[in-house]
C-alpha cells in the first residue's frame, strides 16, 4: 500500500468520524416513503440495449495495463461516435480519431485533430499541429499542443476478424512537452475508412489499441 | 468480456502527483525548511502542506506547517518534554504558531533570506526569532547563516545588534504568560546569536547535514532532560519517495533523534480529474428538423410529457442525483435538480444537461438547470442545447460552455405542485453507521476519543421543511475519562464539556426542524428550532445576502438559546442567552476567503471573529481565525482568547471520487468559555456558495467530466 493510500484510508476513517453534516452518515442509509424511480440504467443495461438495436462494437486494449474488452457504440452525433464499456468507461471519436475518455483515470478530455483526420482521410503526408485537454488538479481543463508529421507507411494486409484485409497504414508521429507518442491508422484500401488504430490517451494512460468487430 | 480499464488508475497516477517534489527543502525538526535543529532560507512550494513528527531525547515535536501565499509560512506545533515537570506536570505539553516571511528568493548570487518568529504566540518555551540566508553552491551543497534571538540566541550571545538602533532591544523578558497573547514586546530582544550549517545531497533521495547550533537548551539543562555537549549538530535525510522524508541525527554531544515529515501540495491532488465512470454522451436530437423547424406536436401530448418526465428521472436516478420539478414548454426545460453526490456542481449540471439531450424533444432548445439545496433554489444555468452540440468534443469545450452559460438568481423561476416530480415529497433518509469523536490537548492525555454507533434520520416533507434528529451512543472510549474540571471564571458556555462526557450515555446529538427559504432576490433565509447542537437549543434565524455573481456575501444571524442538560437527553438547564452576529464574507479571486463575523458570543461577551482561509477549487481549506471580544485576557484564562486553525479536506480529493463529505476539523490550542459560538447546523454561506460565482466556474473544467 502506497504512502498516499494509507493516508488516504486513515483520514477516510478519521472522516466518518470527525465531519458534521452531510458526512457522518457511514455504515448503510437509505431512502424510504419517496417511491423508487424506474430501473437504474447501469453501462450493462444500456449496452445491452445498444446491442439490440445491433450497434457497432469494437475491441479495445490498453496496452499499458495489459487489459482488454469491447465496447459497444451507444451515441452517434454526425461524425462523432461514442463507446461504453460495460465498467463504464467511454471512448469518443470524430471520424476515427480519439477526441476523448471518460472514467479511465488520466482522461483525455478533449481533442483538436481536425487537420490529422483530413490528411488521414486524403492519405496524405504531411506536417500537422493537434491539440489535448486534460483536468488538472483544480479542475481546469489544460491544453497541450503536438507538432506531427502524417506519413504514408504503405500498403498492409491485415487479419481483420478472421478473413485478411487490404489497408494502407497512416503513421502520425507527435511531439510535445506533454510526451512524444506515435499513433498508427489501418484504413481500408478501398473506402478509406479506419479499421483498427493504436491512439495515444495520456502520458498516464498511454495508448489504446482500437479494433472494429464484425456486426452480428 | 472483461473489465476494461476503470479499476487501473488508481496506481498509475498516485506517483503523478508529486512532479518537481524534490525542489522540496528539507525539513528541521521543527517542521520548517531547516538544516537539523536551525531553520534555513529555502523556500517553500506555495501550497505545501506539511506534516512532521520529530523526536529526540524526551523532546517530541508535532508540526503542520502550511504554505498560506508564495512567501508566507504558518506553523502550528504541538510538542511534548517528557520528565521535565513544569509548571506542575511532568510531561509538559506545549502549542505553539510560527509565522515565517521569505524576504528574498534565491537567485544567481543573491541567497534566500527569510525571517521567522517562533511560538509567537505560545506560553514561550519555544520563543525565538531568525532571520536566515541560505545559497546553493554547484549542483550538491547549500549553505545556511544565520541570526537568531531567544532560544536561537541563547549559546554563543552576544550583545544584540539591533541595540544601535535602541536600548531597549538589549534585554528580553522571561516571564511566563498565561499564553495566546502575542509577546511582540520580546521580539529581537536580549542575546542574539550565530547559527549556521551545510548540507550535501548526495544523490537524488540522500542529503547529508551539519549545523553549528545557537539554542543552548538552558531550560532543558536545568530541568534534566537534556545534557548539551556540543553545539555541532549531525543529520541524514532521506526522501522514501516524493513527499515522504525521513531522517536520522545526532545532536548536542549527546542525543539520538528521528524525524518523519509527510508533505502534500492541495493543488495536485493524487487523482485528477477524478476516477468516476463515464458521463453520458451528447445525444443527437431524434428526428429531421422540417420546413417549420422541430415538431412542436409533442406538447399538447400528456402521454409524451408523462414519459419525458419519467426518462428523465430515471437518467438523473442513474447519474445519483434527482429530479426534483420539471417545467416544460416547446421550447424550453426548467429543471430543478438535486445534487447530493457531485462535489464539483459544475459537473452535476453538465451531466444533467446530457441527460436531458437523451430525454428532451427536438425542439427544446433551451435547457434551464436549477441547483436545490434543502428544497431551495440556488441559482440557474441556461445552457442552449446547440452549444452542448457544439462543444462537447472542442479542445476548449469548457471554456467555451462557461462562456455561453447564463449563470443567474432562481428567484423568480417557482414551480407549481404539478412540476413536481413524483415521490420526492415527503422524503425520508436514514443512515446507521460508525463515529469517532476525538479530543485534543488534554494535558493529562493529550488525545482522547469515543468510538460508538450514530444513527441519523431526517424526513422532508415539502421543500424547504426538514426534521432531522441524530442520536449517538458511544461504545468504548475515554473522554469521559478527563478529569479537567472548569476553572473558568465565565459562565460555562464550553468548559464544560467533560462533565457532559461524564454524565451522559446515549446522546441525543441533535434534533430540530428547520426551514428554508427564498425571502427575496439575492436572499436566503433559514429558521431552526430545538435541539441544535450537543450543548444547546432553541431557536436559531438567519438571513444571506448573496448575489450568484459577487464574492460579496453579508448575513445576520439571530438566536435565542438555552444550555442542555449533562445527561444530553431532552431537559436544559438554567444558563439562557441571546447570541447572534453580522457577518461579511468576501472571496478573493485567487482562492483566500476573508470572513468577519461580529456580534454577541455565548458567555453574554461581545466582539468578532476574523477568519482567514487559503481555498483550493478543488475544496481543500486551510485557514486560521481568531475572536476578540470584551471579556479580559486575564478573565478568559489559558490562551487569552480564541484562536484556531481550520483544515478541510474533501474526500474527493483523497479518493478521486466524487461526493460531498470531507474531513473537516478545527484546532484550537485550548477551548475556553470566552468568544464562543452556537454550532447550528446548515448555515446559509456555506450552503448557497457552490452554486455561485465563483466556486462554480472554478470547477468548470468538471462540466464535461
Amino acid at each position: 500500500m502506497t504512502t498516499m493510500r494509507f493516508f488516504a484510508l486513515t483520514l477516510i476513517a478519521l472522516t466518518q468520524a470527525a465531519c458534521s453534516g452531510v458526512g457522518g452518515l457511514a455504515g448503510f442509509s437509505g431512502k424510504v416513503l419517496a417511491s423508487d424511480g424506474p430501473e437504474i440504467a447501469s453501462p450493462r443495461s444500456r449496452i445491452a440495449a445498444a446491442e439490440a438495436r445491433n450497434a457497432p462494437r469494437m475491441k479495445i486494449i490498453i496496452e499499458d495495463r495489459n487489459t482488454e474488452g469491447d465496447v459497444v457504440q451507444i451515441a452517434r452525433r454526425g461524425t462523432i461516435t461514442t463507446w461504453l464499456s460495460p465498467d463504464n468507461v467511454s471512448l469518443t471519436f470524430d471520424r476515427g480519431l480519439l477526441v476523448g475518455t471518460r472514467g479511465m483515470g488520466r482522461d483525455l478530455m478533449s481533442a483538436d485533430v481536425a487537420q490529422s483526420a483530413s490528411l488521414i482521410a486524403a492519405r496524405q503526408t504531411g506536417p500537422v499541429t493537434r491539440a489535448h485537454g486534460y483536468l488538472d488538479g483544480a479542475d481546469d481543463i489544460v491544453i497541450h499542443s503536438f507538432d506531427c508529421r502524417i506519413e504514408r507507411r504503405g500498403p498492409r494486409r491485415i487479419d481483420f476478424n478472421g478473413t485478411p484485409r487490404d489497408t494502407l497504414l497512416m503513421a502520425e508521429r507527435c511531439k510535445g512537452e506533454a510526451g512524444s507518442f506515435m499513433n498508427f491508422y489501418w484504413t481500408s484500401a478501398r473506402g478509406g475508412e479506419i479499421l483498427q488504430s493504436r491512439q495515444w490517451v495520456s502520458p498516464e494512460i498511454g495508448a489504446i489499441l482500437q479494433k472494429h468487430l464484425p456486426d452480428r | 468480456m472483461t473489465g476494461l480499464f476503470a479499476s487501473a488508475g488508481l496506481a498509475l497516477s498516485w506517483g503523478a502527483s508529486a512532479v518537481a517534489a524534490q525542489e522540496r527543502p528539507t525539513l528541521s525538526f521543527y517542521g520548517v525548511p531547516g538544516l537539523v535543529d536551525m531553520p534555513s532560507a529555502q523556500a517553500v512550494p506555495d501550497g505545501d502542506l506539511s506534516f512532521t513528527v520529530g523526536m529526540f531525547g524526551n523532546a517530541l515535536r508535532n508540526s503542520v506547517s502550511f504554505q498560506f501565499a508564495p512567501r508566507i509560512t504558518g506553523v502550528f506545533r504541538y510538542s511534548r518534554l517528557g520528565d521535565a515537570n513544569l509548571g506542575g506536570y511532568e510531561d509538559y505539553y506545549d502549542r505553539s504558531f510560527d509565522f515565517r516571511f521569505q524576504l528574498l528568493n534565491e537567485g544567481r548570487v543573491r541567497p534566500a533570506v527569510a525571517v521567522g518568529l517562533q511560538d509567537f504566540g505560545g506560553t514561550g518555551l519555544y520563543s525565538a526569532e531568525y532571520l536566515t540566508a541560505t545559497k546553493t553552491f554547484g549542483a550538491r551543497f547549500r549553505g545556511t547563516l544565520g541570526l537568531g534571538w531567544g532560544r536561537l540566541g541563547s549559546f554563543g550571545g552576544f550583545s544584540n545588534p539591533l541595540s544601535v538602533i535602541d536600548d531597549r532591544f538589549e534585554t528580553r523578558s522571561d516571564d511566563s504568560t498565561l499564553g495566546g497573547t502575542l509577546n511582540a514586546g520580546d521580539w529581537f530582544r536580549g542575546d542574539a546569536a550565530v547559527f549556521g550549517g551545510l548540507e550535501w545531497q548526495a544523490t537524488d533521495k540522500l542529503s547529508l547535514a551539519v549545523e553549528y547550533s545557537s539554542d543552548a537548551y538552558d531550560l532543558e539543562e536545568k530541568q534534566g532532560v537534556l545534557t548539551h555537549r556540543s553545539p555541532f549538530n549531525f543529520g541524514v535525510n532521506y526522501r522514501l519517495r516524493p513527499g515522504v522524508d525521513l531522517g536520522a541525527y545526532y545532536l548536542y554531544g549527546s542525543e539520538i533523534g528521528a524525524r518523519l515529515s509527510f508533505t502534500l501540495n492541495p493543488d495536485k491532488p493524487p487523482l485528477p480529474g477524478g476516477r468516476e465512470g463515464a458521463p453520458p454522451p451528447v445525444y443527437a436530437r431524434p428526428g429531421a428538423s422540417g420546413p417549420l423547424g422541430w415538431s412542436q406536436d409533442w406538447v399538447a401530448d400528456p402521454a409524451t410529457r408523462s414519459t419525458i418526465r419519467s426518462d428523465l428521472r430515471a437518467a438523473l436516478d442513474a447519474l445519483g442525483m434527482e429530479l426534483v420539478a420539471l417545467r416544460l414548454n416547446a421550447n424550453t426545460a426548467t429543471v430543478h435538480l438535486r445534487n447530493p453526490l457531485y462535489d464539483a456542481e459544475a459537473q452535476a449540471i453538465g451531466r444533467a444537461a446530457r441527460a436531458m439531450t437523451r430525454v428532451m424533444p427536438a425542439s427544446v432548445e433551451t435547457f434551464v438547470i436549477v441547483p436545490v439545496r434543502n428544497g431551495v433554489a440556488m441559482s440557474s444555468v441556461t445552457l442552449r442545447r446547440s452549444d452542448l452540440e457544439r462543444f462537447e468534443t472542442a479542445l476548449d469545450g469548457a471554456g467555451q460552455s462557461l462562456a455561453r452559460a447564463e449563470i443567474a438568481d432562481a428567484a423568480g423561476l417557482g414551480f407549481s405542485a404539478a412540476d413536481l416530480s413524483k415521490g420526492v415529497y415527503p422524503r425520508f433518509e436514514y443512515g446507521l453507521g460508525p463515529y469517532i469523536s476525538p479530543s485534543y490537548f488534554d494535558p493529562d492525555s493529550p488525545v482522547r476519543a469515543d468510538f460508538g454507533a450514530q444513527l441519523s434520520a431526517a424526513l422532508s416533507p415539502a421543500p424547504g421543511l426538514v426534521f432531522a434528529g441524530q442520536l449517538r451512543q458511544p461504545i468504548f472510549g475515554n473522554l469521559d475519562q478527563s478529569d479537567r474540571a472548569s476553572n473558568s471564571v465565565l459562565p460555562h458556555v464550553r468548559t464544560d464539556i467533560v462533565q457532559y462526557e461524564k454524565q451522559s450515555e446515549l446522546e441525543l446529538s441533535y434534533l430540530t426542524a428547520e426551514y428554508f427559504f427564498r425571502p427575496g432576490r439575492n436572499l436566503y433565509g433559514r429558521v431552526t428550532a430545538g435541539y441544535l447542537e450537543r450543548m444547546y437549543g432553541g431557536l436559531s434565524g438567519e438571513i444571506l445576502w448573496k448575489p450568484v455573481t459577487g464574492p460579496l456575501a453579508l448575513g445576520v444571524e439571530v438566536n435565542y438559546v438555552r444550555k442542555r442538560d449533562f445527561d444530553l437527553g431532552f431537559g436544559f438547564q438554567d444558563y439562557s442567552v441571546a447570541t447572534g452576529h453580522a457577518s461579511a464574507y468576501y472571496e478573493f479571486a485567487d482562492g483566500y476567503l476573508a470572513r468577519v463575523d461580529a456580534g454577541r458570543y455565548l458567555a453574554g461577551d461581545w466582539g468578532a471573529t476574523f477568519a482567514l482561509d487559503r481555498e483550493f477549487d478543488n475544496g481543500f481549506r486551510v485557514g486560521a481565525f481568531f475572536t476578540l471580544t470584551d471579556v479580559p485576557f486575564s478573565e478568559f484564562g489559558e490562551g487569552s482568547f480564541d484562536k484556531g486553525i481550520h483544515l478541510t479536506i474533501p474526500l474527493s480529493w483523497l479518493s478521486g471520487e466524487p461526493g460531498k463529505t470531507a474531513f473537516d476539523t478545527t484546532i484550537r490550542p485550548i477551548t475556553r468559555d470566552g468568544g464562543a459560538r452556537l454550532n447550528v447546523r446548515n448555515r446559509l454561506y456555506e450552503t448557497v456558495r457552490g452554486s455561485h460565482l465563483p466556486d462554480l466556474e472554478d470547477r468548470w473544467g468538471k462540466f464535461w467530466r
